[in-house]
């Protein structure tokens, strides 16, 4: 599309707002951020090179934290890309009774965080409600959010509470695929295993894609439920690399929590460039 | 053409990139080589002096006032603030955004994560002024109090008083409980020997308490009890030692007094103490607090009153500190300003109104407040006459005075992790092996942070 000058002008004129806000909340924090992870010293900074970075790889709180994110991440995301697709499947096909689910399904999105936390204690707590049945059961009692499940309580309440905006992104993207692919399929015989596989699956690569690229991005903001179940120093396994950065900010350690920062920014950003090439090239 | 273009951009790229990598390794190498600061050779004068106060605080007040006279071609910015937690989070942001008053003169309590605060460069090494003025010497303040204002060889903080404490009791109250005290014992041996109390359970219907309340994290330091060792980062709290504090603590926990209680009574836990409501108090060793309260609760009760100096600590505690900020453009100014804190006139003028007790750094003022105290009838307890003290409790006194081996700045950030989880053992909500497991874990990435 060719674009008179004068047009170019006005495109400018309605950018500028959003580049404003882009460069004031985003591009410049990244710089200055940047800039405090290669010095030293709150005032008079030292330009220090990589030093910031060798002593950060050798922290012993920053190798577990990054452990237990790495482990979440793993753990967490093809869960929940899993666990979405299988209910927005389930809401989009012609069973009885369906919409029903579809607002069950869609409900968590909207309870606020304060509240899901109190109910979570209250079903885990030492003296929750789960172990008073297991105590029921003459089982023994599991401190769980305070041992080495808690990693696993914290990935169940990220799937509960972030599975319904997967489920809408994925209903969009199957009501995207046109009917006609599969109503010629059936016409040869393709069984529903066959639709899903050579049909559905290929067509929803796309929102797929995105789909854990969100998901990714969601991943980092279970910290709120993190720190409202653990506090600043939660169990080793739910000790996060957010509470890392969140600690070092309190200490008031800007040069340690921007290189951390820097590191997640570029570990994020070339997993979801991988992504995108790998989508373009398909 | 075209190709030849991409094949120069890709150099251009290949250039940009080896400049930008050699940069950050001869830098990484330089900052390996020489962490020393910013030269401040060249410090002026400026005349003028910015300074965040408490509202109500009579110590900063007083002080600054006093500075004001001293200096009065010095332009005095005064921020005033309602609470500590208000003072601490706008100095701490000022501090990181390069800004800030010039000095800072607080109470230890009143700083969030001190030891981080000094972790991070905001401080200046006031030893690069006192090494210019021939007038000062830090022999005549107490060395350990102010050794431990020096972090990494840096004379960072300049303590300005310091807290040390031990424990009053009256001899009858014990002796109701078949118990005679001879004034060695440690809190342990106390609880042990308070059997009968604890069979009684006469703190269970409000009708006597062990003590009034007792912070935990005031009974002992970390270094002397080997748990942390901060310089190394290591942490562990498996020890016989710890547990025996804890189990102790854990005794009489039930026995402490509610804290309204204490309104009740107009001098508080003395006269608890003196109407047999509480066996024992704590008591800070400032001779103008010593001296008259000591005094005041001999001269109410039939039985001896025996000072306990083994249940606490023998770590001195800093209370008011001063530093000089790294951005300050006015260090002269703040450098004098802590040079008035610290002089003889002024340390006993502000300590003798001091109702916190606590003990000025400054060796002469010290002295001159002991021989005060020893004349002074009425300081601030009325009617009460200032007699010689028994000699064995002048000794007593005398010896914690001076024999102290050791005085930190507390990082409370700690304490408030150590106390969490005593508390929940305490409670029954945890065993001692979970707990002391998640103080190890806590601790220990709380300093490697």
């Amino acid at each position: 599309m060719n674009l008179k000058s004068k047009d170019i002008k006005y495109v400018l004129l309605m950018l500028i707002p959003f580049l404003l806000g882009l460069f004031i909340f985003y591009i410049i924090p990244l710089i200055i951020s940047l800039y405090y992870s290669l010095t030293n010293g709150i005032s008079g900074f030292q330009f220090v090179g990589l030093k910031n970075f060798i002593d950060l790889f050798s922290n012993e709180a920053f190798i577990l934290a990054t452990k237990n994110t790495l482990k979440f991440t793993i753990i967490s995301i093809p869960l929940i890309v899993i666990i979405s697709l299988i209910l927005a499947l389930l809401i989009n096909s012609k069973l009885k009774n369906i919409s029903l689910f579809r607002t069950i399904f869609i409900l968590p999105i909207v309870i606020p965080v304060s509240s899901v936390i109190l109910t979570w204690q209250l079903l885990f707590q030492n003296n929750g409600i789960i172990n008073s049945f297991l105590v029921k059961l003459n089982l023994s009692s599991i401190d769980w959010l305070n041992s080495e499940y808690s990693i696993f309580i914290l990935i169940i309440l990220f799937i509960w509470k972030n599975s319904a905006y997967n489920i809408i992104l994925f209903l969009v993207g199957l009501n995207n695929i046109p009917h006609n692919y599969y109503e010629a399929a059936r016409i040869d015989g393709c069984s529903k295993v066959r639709l899903f596989i050579h049909i559905t699956l290929p067509l929803l690569m796309p929102t797929t894609i995105f789909v854990i690229i969100l998901s990714i991005a969601n991943s980092f903001k279970v910290y709120r439920e993190a720190y409202l179940l653990g506090g600043d120093y939660p169990t080793e396994s739910m000790y996060m690399i957010q509470h890392f950065m969140t600690n070092n900010f309190n200490n008031l350690n800007y040069q340690r929590l921007s290189t951390s920062a820097f590191i997640i920014f570029t570990i994020i950003t070339l997993i979801i460039y991988l992504f995108y090439k790998y989508n373009n090239e398909k | 053409m075209k190709k030849g273009g991409v094949n120069m951009k890709k150099k251009i790229l290949i250039i940009s990139s080896g400049l930008i990598i050699l940069l950050l390794i001869v830098g990484t190498y330089m900052s390996m080589k020489d962490s020393s600061t910013v030269n401040n050779a060249n410090i002026k004068a400026n005349n003028e002096l910015e300074i965040y106060l408490i509202d109500g605080n009579n110590i900063q007040r007083r002080l600054i006032e006093r500075y004001k006279k001293e200096y009065p071609n010095v332009t005095v910015k005064e921020v005033l603030f309602d609470t500590y937690e208000e003072y601490s989070n706008r100095l701490n942001t000022e501090l990181l955004a390069g800004k800030g008053p010039d000095i800072i003169f607080v109470q230890n309590t009143g700083l969030k994560r001190l030891n981080k605060l000094m972790e991070s460069n905001i401080f200046f090494d006031i030893n690069e002024l006192i090494k210019q003025d021939s007038q000062f010497n830090i022999n005549d303040y107490n060395s350990i109090v102010m050794n431990c204002g020096v972090y990494k060889d840096k004379r960072i903080i300049m303590p300005f008083n310091y807290s040390l404490e031990t424990n009053l009791i009256v001899n009858s109250s014990f002796e109701q409980y078949g118990v005679k005290i001879n004034g060695n014992e440690n809190l342990e041996e106390i609880i042990n020997l308070l059997q009968e109390y604890f069979k009684e359970e006469k703190y269970k219907n409000n009708e006597q308490y062990l003590t009034m309340f007792l912070d935990f994290s005031n009974l002992f330091s970390y270094e002397e009890l080997g748990v942390i060792n901060f310089k190394n980062k290591k942490v562990d709290f498996n020890n016989e030692k710890f547990k025996t504090l804890v189990e102790t603590y854990k005794k009489m926990s039930p026995a402490i007094t509610p804290q309204d209680l204490i309104f009740k009574y107009k001098n508080g836990d003395l006269d608890m103490l003196i109407s047999n409501k509480i066996l024992l108090t704590k008591m800070r060793l400032n001779p103008m607090t010593f001296y008259p309260w000591y005094n005041y609760i001999a001269g109410q009760v039939n039985g001896k009153v025996e000072l306990l100096p083994n249940i606490n600590n023998s770590v001195a505690m800093v209370g008011y500190f001063s530093a000089i900020n790294n951005n300050s453009k006015n260090k002269q100014e703040a450098y004098n300003f802590i040079k008035l804190s610290l002089s003889e006139q002024y340390q006993e003028n502000v300590n003798n109104h001091n109702d916190e007790g606590l003990i000025p750094v400054n060796n002469k003022a010290l002295a001159s407040m002991k021989m005060q105290a020893k004349n002074k009838n009425g300081s601030y307890v009325e009617n009460v006459v200032i007699k010689e003290l028994p000699q064995d409790i002048q000794d007593k006194y005398e010896n914690v005075l001076n024999n102290f081996n050791k005085a930190i700045i507390n990082d409370y950030s700690i304490d408030i992790i150590v106390l969490e989880e005593v508390k929940q053992y305490i409670n029954g909500t945890k065993s001692y092996e979970a707990a002391i497991n998640e103080i190890n874990r806590k601790v220990k990435l709380y300093l490697d942070e």
